[in-house]
């Protein structure tokens, strides 16, 4: 099972698309499942996500006006639970001890989270974390320095689920791999 | 109508399968006749079958099946004529064949026999080459009857292929001539066929023209080969085609007066020469085209040529001759006089034309932007003179005018070497709103893919001037434009475009947002929503470029102070002009934080006031309880993240935080908010600290506040959701080492959901409830199990299984 994590865009107000060697991975159809941490901004982002999947869970960021849109979403993939949320509720922002326990009061095996815009996954102590970062590179004020395109990709099969970040540094695609196996004990970082 | 073409169509077929039988069988009479060695009986079948040809029955699409099938025959005849054994007797015969033929009774098999003896004839040696092909060019004259003469005369171009002599002028190898010769005679055939061809159209009565239209159009490959015919000799060159060849065939065409023949011809010409030949002789070719009729569809013709030459011109290896730079003027001269000498030309014709002009002048001289603007100078003339304004961009001229604008766009694939062609704007102001609209977003569309930057002021000027139609309101614009997807879509362009603005240079970046910030400021409410935070943006980003570059400006702390101060008026501006105030809220937190960031003289003020700036939109504006809780959350993460603020400027924020999460509408809300406020207590940071405040006793008075708003909540599911979360919340601030957080109440709160959990009914709603409380348990027993001391929540009581 391909779930797309992706978000903090930031088009129009900051960026103005995908970088074009990201539009060219991202084939409709691919993923079962996309799950975007907000911020889009626009209808036209949302669309075109819409066209890469059918099943598709957005959750509100802070620049997001759809009051409609949920602060959280749970979801279960295969044997995991996985929360959504854009992560300028979790006080404070970026925080890993504010983000475990956020993980543990929405009572998830995998918290999906973004507002730093830095890509990043580990697992610990069972509970598996995903940042996507922002996949237009868009501007943050809370991270400093030059902000790298990026999302992520997992790929979930029974117990196992593997994270694969795809970040563009300089033009080129280069992917990280991290992956969890939830019925062996807790190991691996 | 087709019905009755239909009937006319399989009437045509049973007229045709009569003659095709008829022909049939005298063929094969024929062929048995020459079996048999008995000439004259050949030729008579021969004859008979050449008189089906005779008829008038047939449409041309019919006659041509009957002629192929028929001339199919002949070839046997031919081959007959060819395979007799050589030597004086078949001299003897051929000639005695040739004067026989001459006496069958009607002219079209007569002239078709003698095509078809006489070629043979001139291939053998001692023929009186001359006179056979001058007989045979000389005799076809007599067939005057359009559809007959120009089948006939197809057959004796064919025929006579090879034995047209190619040789140079004035070499006198061959028997019958030189090129200049052949060159004569396929002239002559030309003309000729073209002169019947031309009769077609006048014959009959008028209300089958357009069948007779159709049935031309269907022929027009017959004359077309004469010119194919004269391109393929060989020692066909450059000079004779100008000297005789080409005056030739124009004055034909021009005399004709005929529009589907000038048409026809006038094209086949450009497809069938060489463009080398073209190049050289454009005058007089354009010359022509102002003599054609009225209603000969010009553009076509010009655009052709126009494009056909660009792309000549562009392929040659060595460098340009005078001509070259002469190529744009003479074309734009020529289709000036063209189009003045054409009074009711349409406007969409005059488009089609200045397109290919166009295409000439930015592919072949892309840095003579001023031809460009020539013909762009010229459009607007025109369009003018013919009274037309607004044009909608589904309208035939509307289309043809965007593609024309659309052409730099694309070519240049640079807006600032767009700018030099300074007609653009006017021709673009011809469009309406629509059409103007497109031209603007497929520009904006070209600068993002093309990256180009806008890194002066002129640059900035130039290009808004030709967005207007984005930027500010038009006269011709829909009303409640708000409402409108194709409106919004274009802001949201526009916003794209803003962070095309760069400069090297910090100070002359700034100049720059502040001259597009005054442009924008006659946006007007609607459009200020999309335009004003794009440039704040910017302000940071540029804000944080200098201070990562303090050393390049002499005043970095006025300097930066002046970013903030621009990014402080342009928020204001975008809630009280843009009425947009959530948006403005969320950018005072913005600004706030990219302030604070950098270290300034004086900058904890600026973050005090983007802060409480923020804190007055919310009380003022956000009255929804959804909302306020969303917003709480951003002022409560945002003032977490300032490092800058001095106590006595922290506590006031923090204090209206923990306050603001009392007033939300939902207890449960109330709680969780508070909780959040305590993390701002244990974490936040102020000025000169090094390390987070962790203030344990706001901390502990937060959660017990959470604790109380928690145990008057109604719903026993809320309730018990509310104290898990609250247990969890402790835990996280007891191993952290919180004084407040004493463990009776952290045993006694385990305890309180324990009883609560086990009344609850097993219901599907309560297991997530009652997994969380188990999460929680199974978290701090791992934790024990880890270790001793705080962190590993020593001393908190798990209860009994």
């Amino acid at each position: 099972m391909l779930v797309l994590v992706i978000g903090d865009l930031h088009v129009p107000l900051r960026e103005h698309s995908l970088p074009p060697k990201f539009k060219k991975l991202l084939v409709p159809n691919k993923m079962q499942h996309i799950l975007c941490t907000g911020n889009l901004i626009s209808r036209e982002m949302l669309d075109y996500l819409r066209s890469l999947s059918n099943d598709i869970h957005v959750v509100r960021g802070d620049f997001d006006n759809d009051s409609s849109l949920p602060e959280t979403k749970i979801i279960t993939i295969g044997a995991f639970r996985v929360g959504l949320i854009h992560g300028h509720q979790v006080i404070p922002w970026g925080d890993i001890e504010a983000l475990e326990l956020t993980a543990r009061q929405l009572n998830v095996d995998v918290l999906v989270s973004g507002n730093t815009h830095k890509a990043g996954a580990f697992m610990k102590d069972g509970i598996t974390y995903v940042n996507p970062g922002s996949a237009t590179g868009a501007f943050s004020t809370i991270t400093e320095g030059e902000i790298i395109p990026s999302f992520s990709l997992l790929d979930i099969r029974g117990d196992v689920i593997a994270v694969y970040t795809y970040n563009l540094v300089d033009d080129d695609v280069k992917v990280d791999r991290f992956s969890y196996d939830k019925s062996k004990k807790p190991v691996s970082q | 109508m087709a019905q009755a073409e239909a009937l006319m169509d399989s009437e045509q077929e049973s007229l045709l399968a009569g003659a095709l039988k008829s022909a049939k069988r005298e063929a094969f009479d024929m062929k048995r006749a020459l079996d048999k060695g008995q000439h004259i009986e050949a030729f008579k079948h021969a004859a008979s079958m050449l008189s089906e040809l005779r008829t008038s029955v047939l449409s041309p699409k019919y006659y041509y099946k009957l002629y192929v099938d028929i001339v199919d025959e002949l070839a046997h005849l031919s081959g007959f004529l060819q395979d007799e054994s050589l030597g004086e007797t078949r001299f003897k015969q051929l000639a005695e064949f040739y004067e026989v033929v001459q006496y069958a009774g009607n002219i079209v098999p007569r002239l078709y026999l003698l095509i078809t003896v006489g070629v043979v004839y001139y291939k053998m040696d001692n023929a009186p080459k001359r006179e056979i092909l001058h007989d045979l060019v000389e005799m076809c004259r007599g067939v005057q009857h359009p559809l007959r003469g120009l089948f006939l005369r197809s057959y004796l171009l064919t025929s006579t292929k090879e034995l047209l002599p190619d040789t140079p002028s004035g070499d006198t190898s061959h028997p019958t001539g030189d090129i200049d010769d052949s060159i004569r005679i396929i002239m002559t055939n030309f003309s000729e066929m073209n002169k019947l061809w031309v009769r077609m159209q006048h014959q009959g009565p008028s209300k089958d023209r357009e069948k007779r239209e159709r049935d031309r159009r269907e022929l027009r490959i017959l004359v077309g080969t004469n010119l194919v015919r004269l391109s393929q000799l060989e020692n066909m060159n450059l000079e004779k085609y100008r000297e005789v060849v080409l005056p030739g065939i124009l004055e034909q065409v021009v005399s004709c007066k005929e529009p589907i023949s000038q048409e026809y011809l006038m094209d086949s010409v450009i497809q069938v020469f060489p463009d080398e030949y073209h190049y050289e002789t454009l005058h007089e070719y354009l010359e022509a085209c102002s003599d054609l009729e009225a209603n000969v569809p010009i553009k076509y013709i010009l655009s052709a040529l126009i494009d056909r030459l660009a792309a000549y011109v562009m392929e040659k290896p060595s460098a340009s001759s005078v001509q070259d730079v002469l190529l744009f003027e003479i074309f734009s001269d020529r289709a000036d006089k063209v189009i003045g000498s054409r009074q009711e030309m349409p406007a969409e014709d005059i488009i089609v034309i200045q397109t290919a002009l166009i295409n000439l002048a930015i592919k072949c001289y892309p840095d003579r932007t001023d031809f460009a603007n020539t013909v762009f100078g010229s459009t607007s003339g025109l369009l003018k003179n013919l009274g037309i304004t607004g044009l909608s961009p589904s309208s035939n001229v509307g289309k043809e005018l965007i593609k024309l604008l659309e052409i730099p766009i694309q070519q240049l694939d640079d807006v600032i070497r767009l700018l030099d062609i300074s007609e653009f704007g006017t021709l673009m102001s011809v469009l309406n709103y629509r059409g103007r609209c497109q031209v603007a977003v497929t520009l904006i569309e070209n600068i993002l893919d093309s990256e180009t930057q806008l890194t002066e002021e002129a640059h900035i000027n130039g290009v808004f001037a030709l967005l207007d139609v984005l930027l500010t309101d038009s006269a011709d614009q829909p009303t409640e434009i708000e409402k409108d997807d194709d409106f919004i879509e274009g802001q949201e362009y526009v916003s794209k475009l803003i962070q095309r603005i760069y400069n090297e240079d910090i100070l002359k970046n700034f100049k720059l947002l502040k001259a597009a910030r005054k442009v924008f400021g006659n946006g007007g409410i609607h459009r200020l929503t999309h335009t004003l935070p794009p440039v704040c943006f910017a302000v940071f980003k540029l804000a944080l470029r200098a201070a990562e570059n303090r050393d390049s400006l002499d005043n970095f702390d006025a300097e930066v102070n002046k970013f903030f101060m621009f990014a402080l008026k342009t928020i204001i501006a975008l809630k009280s002009e843009a009425e947009q105030g959530p948006l403005a809220l969320r950018m005072y937190l913005q600004a706030a934080i990219v302030n604070d960031r950098i270290v300034y003289e004086n900058n904890e003020v600026m973050t005090y006031e983007f802060i409480s700036k923020a804190f007055t939109v919310y009380e003022e504006e956000i009255h929804d309880s959804r909302e306020q809780t969303y917003f709480l959350n951003a002022l409560i993460g945002t003032i977490q993240k300032t490092t800058q603020l001095t106590e006595e400027n922290y506590d006031p924020l923090s204090s209206k935080c923990a306050m603001l999460s009392t007033k939300l509408l939902k207890k449960y809300d109330q709680a969780l908010a508070v909780m959040k406020v305590a993390h701002l207590f244990w974490s936040g940071q102020i000025a000169g600290a090094t390390e987070p405040m962790h203030d344990h006793a706001r901390v502990g008075e937060c959660l017990k506040k959470a604790l109380r708003l928690a145990s008057q909540c109604v719903e026993d599911y809320v309730q018990i959701t509310l104290y898990t979360f609250i247990l969890n919340e402790n835990l996280f601030f007891y191993e952290r080492g919180c004084t407040e957080i004493k463990l009776e109440n952290v045993n006694t709160l385990i305890d309180k959901i324990r009883d609560a959990v086990s009344q609850l009914d097993r219901t599907a709603e309560a297991d997530p409830i009652i997994d969380g409380y188990n999460k929680a348990l199974k978290y701090i027993r791992t934790k024990q199990e880890a270790g001793s001391g705080l962190e590993h929540l020593e001393g908190v009581k798990l209860p009994e299984e």
